[in-house]
């Protein structure tokens, strides 16, 4: 990992800042947008809640069926994003790790673009099943000699994830007008997210939180660098099930809302530098600082005319990183 | 308090690695144990293979009468710590957290660090001369302090069996001296420490029994105060010259050209 200065800030103010800016970030996501609300009516909105009578359904739709929906979608996926980037660099002991270092990304994609050429209706279901199947066959690959070597396993999800780009290339020379398509589900967004949307990502958060997230001493000894197996750690069941559960979740975020970059690369490495490896604050202070950037990606994406929200995360986050790193040299 | 290890074989490749033929000895309590041996004779395989990091082909380790093959990697912590060869600290965790980690397989699913457990944890940082060092971060540790951790963190495992795979290689004499005598003082507490040590002298000096490996079989199995000129140039192929120091009469040995 990345050489700390020794001085660490307290997490307490991690969870007080982070969770201000999530709080001022989802409020902004509900008040900015094509439909112009003031802010008492927003506010009368949210206590009336989806189903209360109003004369204003339109409002009351924009408010609970589009605004709503979306806000959430981007904070539970930032929080799935950095919560797995955390757990990645720690199990793979590799700060250069994120969530898409096992193929999940590269197999979304390659299966959204067979649906999109084929002119199927399921590019979500696809791209879920793409970076399912990819990831089962990075973990064949890397876990094939049951050897605690970790590097096997990156070096799988390398190959695995360049084989399946330049499939995505070949699908994209063939696609003919339909490249646009592909494109544009690359890029990632929220824009249409709903709360059909909201169930899966919930599902994929719980299965995080139960399988990765409460692995937080095991993260911490595999983190460590120290072998494992004399302190009494099953490493291949544990990297299963905590890499396992941490890519499932983030399937169901690539699958829907494209690849968002940087959340689950950065993040982990900012707040580690903050608050140093410890995963009883870094995990929490990941899924709240995760969703709260996540949110106001897109809500400044909303504004700026629907840009890619992953084109803004890496924008805003990347300055960000690159002055702790400087000086915290 | 028995360790026994039986006809212990393990491969890598085809190549018999621990030879099963000549691999079979016994520990009690209280005995600190020195495997010497040239490079590659076995040694940290054979300490590997009692700790379950790596599994045997054949034979059996027992600890107490019970066989330690179908033990859980928790429980076998709970039995064996293992400070390898190759311990070092990849992320900036302080020394406390460290050390902690050593208090591991004693928790249960979810169950978090107990106030009881950072107690051990300190107990086990003093014994190593590592008071004052809690919250220094263990990645800008010198050579020396980093190895003296990791060894505090086999201590926090508090575990009957001990197994030490050349502990004092970064250590300056002073704190090779601290490493073997807390050794002595968990043998005293009627513990068993396995320690595999390329220094003769101090192999002579600390432990209280010897088990000469070559090309993975145990040549030799003596009380330290037994070695002579003749088992030493079979092992390492040189020739040893053996004194008795005057001050109070401890052996020394000293490899010849």
């Amino acid at each position: 990992m990345i050489r700390l200065g020794t001085h660490r800030v307290r997490p307490m103010w991690g969870y007080l800042v982070l969770s201000l800016f999530l709080l001022i970030s989802a409020a902004f996501g509900l008040y900015m947008g094509d439909v112009e609300v003031t802010l008492d009516k927003l506010f009368g909105m949210l206590m009336l809640g989806p189903f209360g009578k109003t004369d204003d359904v339109f409002l009351q739709s924009v408010v609970w069926q589009i605004r709503f929906p979306r806000v959430l979608s981007t904070i539970i996926s930032g929080a799935v994003l950095a919560a797995s980037g955390v757990a990645y660099q720690s199990v793979l002991r590799n700060p250069l790790a994120e969530p898409y270092t096992l193929g999940v990304a590269s197999g979304a994609a390659f299966g959204a673009a067979c649906a999109i050429i084929a002119g199927l209706p399921g590019v979500s279901a696809a791209a879920f099943a793409g970076s399912i199947a990819s990831l089962f066959i990075v973990w064949i690959l890397g876990e094939r000699k049951n050897a605690p070597d970790i590097s096997r396993i990156i070096l799988a999800g390398v190959i695995v994830g360049s084989i399946l780009s330049a499939g995505l290339t070949f699908l994209k020379a063939l696609a003919g007008d339909r490249v646009s398509v592909i494109v544009i589900w690359l890029m990632g967004s929220f824009s249409a997210a709903n709360w059909l949307d909201v169930f899966p990502l919930t599902l994929g958060l719980f299965v995080l939180l139960l399988f990765c997230a409460s692995n937080m001493n095991e993260m911490d000894i595999m983190a460590s660098g120290t072998n494992a197996a004399s302190l009494g750690l099953d490493l291949s069941t544990r990297r299963l099930l905590i890499l396992g559960s941490a890519s499932f979740a983030v399937s169901f975020v690539v699958s829907r809302f494209g690849i968002i970059g940087f959340v689950g690369l950065v993040i982990p490495h900012i707040l580690r530098i903050l608050f140093g490896p410890s995963h009883r604050s870094l995990i929490p202070l990941s899924l709240i600082g995760g969703g709260a950037l996540l949110c106001a990606a897109d809500t400044l994406a909303k504004m700026l005319n629907e840009i890619p929200a992953g084109v803004l995360t890496v924008l805003i986050g990347g300055p960000v990183f690159c002055a702790i790193l400087w000086n915290r040299g | 308090m028995i360790l026994s290890i039986d006809s212990l074989s393990v491969y890598l490749g085809y190549k018999e690695i621990l030879k099963g033929g000549a691999m079979s000895f016994t520990a009690n309590g209280g005995e600190i144990i020195g495997i010497l041996g040239p490079n590659g004779s076995g040694k940290s395989t054979l300490l590997r293979a009692i700790s379950g990091i790596i599994k045997n082909d054949a034979g059996r380790i027992t600890f107490d009468g019970k066989d330690t093959e179908p033990l859980k990697t928790k429980e076998r912590a709970r039995i064996f710590a293992h400070v390898t060869q190759s311990e070092h600290f990849a992320a900036a965790y302080t020394v406390l957290e460290s050390v902690l980690m050593g208090r591991y397989p004693h928790l249960r699913r979810f169950e978090n660090y107990s106030a009881q457990d950072i107690e051990i944890a300190r107990i086990s940082m003093r014994r190593l001369s590592l008071e004052g060092f809690e919250k220094r971060i263990v990645t800008e540790l010198s050579g020396g302090e980093s190895a003296r951790v990791a060894i505090a963190r086999a201590l926090a495992q508090d575990t009957p069996v001990l197994l030490l795979d050349e502990p004092t290689a970064a250590l300056d004499p002073k704190y090779s001296l601290n490493i073997m005598r807390v050794a002595r003082e968990l043998a005293d507490e009627g513990k068993i420490v396995i320690a595999a040590i390329h220094d003769m002298n101090l192999a002579m000096l600390a432990t209280d029994r010897l088990i000469f490996l070559k090309e993975g079989t145990i040549i030799s199995d003596r009380a330290s105060g037994d070695v002579d000129g003749r088992i030493l140039e079979y092992i390492y192929d040189i020739p040893w010259e053996l004194f008795t120091t005057g001050t109070n009469n401890r052996k020394v040995a000293f490899p010849l050209e």
